[in-house]
């Protein structure tokens, strides 16, 4: 049964691979087509490829008796399933479809990255399976996926203040997120992502008592997840506190991602976490 | 067919004319009245708006071939309109009409106005009594057509003027208006209209400053906003999320230093500057402040022009789209004229067949009754298996290109032109076209 299952998930993760693929090609394609509108077709197809995608986490979780995060392909895949998700609905709710060509290519990549990342079958140490561990990588990829989000909304509206300032008209096909939706977008996901962090990251401290010895808190993912939270945290306090807006503000969010992404995967490759290589 | 429309636009129309031939709806209707009661209009309404006035009716009997009567009839004083008007009938005028529905004859393409003032002229026209099923069926179908262009192009989208070219932009940066503040620096009018179609658009405060500031008060007043002194205008534009130049000051009011601190105090929260004064009320170093968006009255014409462009690409497809519907609706008038001329054809038969049965049965008298049924029923048989084909076959036809030139035929093999018209017939001729599965079946 359990092989059965695994084949399944596999094929449905193919599946939603290409249907990520195709429709973030297909929302890039909309800014250059005259004719016809092609964010219903891409919407589309990132809903089926969504449908799947959960199928395939499901089917995995199922079969191998653990939360579909515990490995870095996992985890990058269940990424990809937070930040499609995530946009799915928020587009649905509130019609954002102006973040979809910024939304699709991240979600893409980060399942593109489950696809060809190694690791396929390492599980977590069997000393190291409990709950709260669990939840700790739950959360922080559920974070991670927020601020992800939030990036691209940073990106559509630098883009779309660009194209404000060098007075470039839109296509009227081509209805973008508009400054003030763009700001907002990115600010609520911060907040989200920010709690989830939090979260996370005090869950995290209290495995760490637990299972590791000495000095846990150097440990470098650990650093740079300090140094993430207190970046986001500032944005926060600037755009919530404070009152500050514009383009700086979403410059902070965009340094605040590119940081945590090149920090985590330098670790990663470097080997020098007492994180599992095979995790994020 | 008898359609014709004939009429006059700003095309090939001066104003001098064209107002003359401007009707008010409660002359409108009374035209309409009037028109229709001539003996050569079956059918009659009339489209008036401040860039045409048309007539479209369908021809009643003894109608002449030259119907720019029609149009001459709605002047007070003659004049000789021959070389303004333009006539069309038939499958022209249907198509001309669609065409004026769905903004392409307007003097802004693609305007949506006059969607409202097709449907007006319809309700008058129907007031007075003029509309019977030919027209209001094309009428029905010109707003359906107009619509339909509408939804699946973008013939109607994007602005085409500078003030709401400006709105677009703010929707560009603000999303929805609901609840912004929007300031006014003068009283030039292109900046009174912007400031209107801004408040359409959910912009709910309004304010005035002017250098006199008796002015702005009075300003303030007509535009339902607050007066604020010249002096205080870097708190108003703090508070302001649109601001637009409008003064007739000879040189620039606003300048990039004030600006920069307003952006300091409103801690770089996007501000829109859309100066439409001539000489420009806003230096134009403002714009390469950050969170600034400035536009000129210049930026704002390029953006009319590009819409523009995309309008007149649009205009393709809406041709494509009017001559399907166009179509649509001849192959409905088609298929109306189809009951009458089926009706004639079998009226016409069953009178010979009396006609000969009569003829001949004094000769038979010594027939039984049973044997006279016989040749009753024998007769009527005949008569309906000489029709069956053709029936079929015309009914076949309705819906194509040649089905016109079938029903003309038969009408002219027949001689039922003298029959189709009668109303008796019209009754009949719904058993006759029935149900076509009947025929079938048989």
């Amino acid at each position: 049964m359990t092989p059965h299952l695994l084949s399944i998930s596999a094929c449905c993760f193919g599946v939603a691979f290409l249907l990520y693929l195709l429709s973030a090609l297909l929302y890039w394609v909309n800014p250059f087509a005259k004719a016809m509108e092609f964010r219903p077709p891409a919407a589309l197809l990132a809903r089926l490829g969504f449908a799947s995608h959960t199928l395939a986490i499901v089917l995995r979780s199922l079969a191998q008796h653990e939360p579909p995060f515990i490995n870095l392909l996992q985890g990058a895949s269940f990424l990809a399933w937070v930040i499609v998700g995530l946009f799915l609905v928020m587009d649905w709710r509130l019609r954002l479809s102006g973040l979809g060509p910024f939304a699709l290519p991240t979600g893409f990549a980060a399942i593109f990255l489950a696809a060809v990342l190694p690791g396929r079958s390492q599980s977590l140490v069997p000393a190291l399976k409990s709950n709260s561990l669990y939840i700790h990588i739950g959360l922080s990829m559920l974070g991670l996926g927020c601020l992800a989000l939030a990036f691209c909304a940073a990106v559509a509206y630098l883009a779309q203040e660009r194209r404000l300032k060098r007075k470039r008209l839109p296509a009227t096909l081509d209805r973008a997120l508009s400054l003030d939706q763009a700001d907002s977008v990115a600010t609520v996901l911060v907040a989200l992502g920010f709690a989830c962090l939090t979260f996370g990251l005090i869950l995290g401290g209290m495995a760490a008592r637990s299972f590791w010895t000495g000095l846990w808190l150097v440990d470098p993912k650990v650093l740079i997840s300090v140094v993430v939270w207190l970046i986001y945290g500032a944005y926060l306090y600037a755009r919530g506190v404070v009152g500050w807006r514009g383009r700086e503000t979403m410059v902070l969010i965009i340094w605040g991602f590119v940081i945590m992404v090149v920090g985590l995967v330098g670790v990663n490759l470097a080997g020098v976490s007492r994180h599992s290589p095979y995790s994020l | 067919m008898p359609l014709v429309l004939i009429g006059v636009n700003h095309r090939t129309t001066p104003v001098e004319v064209r107002e003359r031939l401007a009707l008010t709806p409660h002359h409108t209707v009374e035209c309409v009245r009037s028109l229709h009661a001539l003996d050569e209009v079956s059918e009659c309404a009339i489209l008036s708006t401040c860039n045409r006035t048309e007539v479209l009716a369908v021809r009643g009997e003894g109608c002449p071939e030259d119907p720019s009567g029609l149009l001459a009839a709605l002047l007070d004083d003659p004049l000789d309109l021959s070389p303004y008007s333009y006539c069309h009938t038939d499958e022209d005028a249907v198509l001309h009409l669609f065409r004026v529905a769905a903004g392409l004859d307007s003097m802004i393409l693609g305007e949506g106005q006059i969607l409202g003032q097709v449907r007006s002229a319809m309700r008058q026209s129907d007031e007075a009594g003029g509309l019977g099923t030919v027209l209001t069926k094309l009428l029905q179908w010109s707003l359906a057509a107009g619509k339909r262009a509408r939804a699946e192009t973008r013939i109607g989208t994007g602005a085409v003027s500078v003030s709401s070219a400006a709105v677009e932009l703010a929707k560009e940066i603000f999303g929805h208006l609901t609840g912004r503040t929007a300031l006014i620096l003068g009283a030039g009018e292109t900046g009174e209209l912007t400031l209107k179609l801004l408040s359409d658009a959910g912009v709910s405060s309004v304010v005035v400053t002017n250098r006199t500031y008796d002015r702005a008060l009075r300003l303030s007043e007509s535009l339902g906003g607050e007066a604020v002194r010249f002096d205080q205008l870097r708190d108003a534009m703090v508070r302001a999320d649109i601001v637009i130049g409008s003064t007739g000051a000879p040189f620039p009011v606003v300048h990039a230093d004030s600006v920069r601190e307003v952006m300091r105090r409103r801690r770089q929260k996007p501000l829109f500057l859309i100066d439409i004064a001539v000489p420009r009320d806003i230096e134009p170093d403002v714009g390469l402040l950050d969170n600034v968006f400035l536009y000129n009255i210049d930026d704002l014409q390029a953006v009319v022009q590009q819409n523009l462009g995309d309008r007149h690409e649009e205009a393709r497809k809406v041709e494509a789209i009017l001559e399907e519907e166009a179509a649509g609706f001849l192959q409905w008038w088609q298929t109306l004229s189809l009951g009458p001329v089926l009706a004639g054809l079998q009226h016409r038969f069953e009178e010979i067949r009396v006609a000969e049965l009569e003829k001949t049965m004094p000769r038979l008298s010594h027939l039984s009754e049973a044997d006279r049924e016989a040749l009753e029923l024998l007769t009527r048989g005949i008569v309906k298996r000489i029709l069956k084909a053709p029936i079929a076959h015309l009914k076949s036809q309705a819906g194509e290109p040649s089905g016109a030139a079938y029903l003309e035929a038969t009408r002219e093999l027949f001689g039922l032109n003298g029959h189709c018209s009668r109303p008796r017939l019209a009754e009949e001729s719904e058993d006759v076209l029935g149900d076509p599965r009947e025929e079938r079946d048989q």
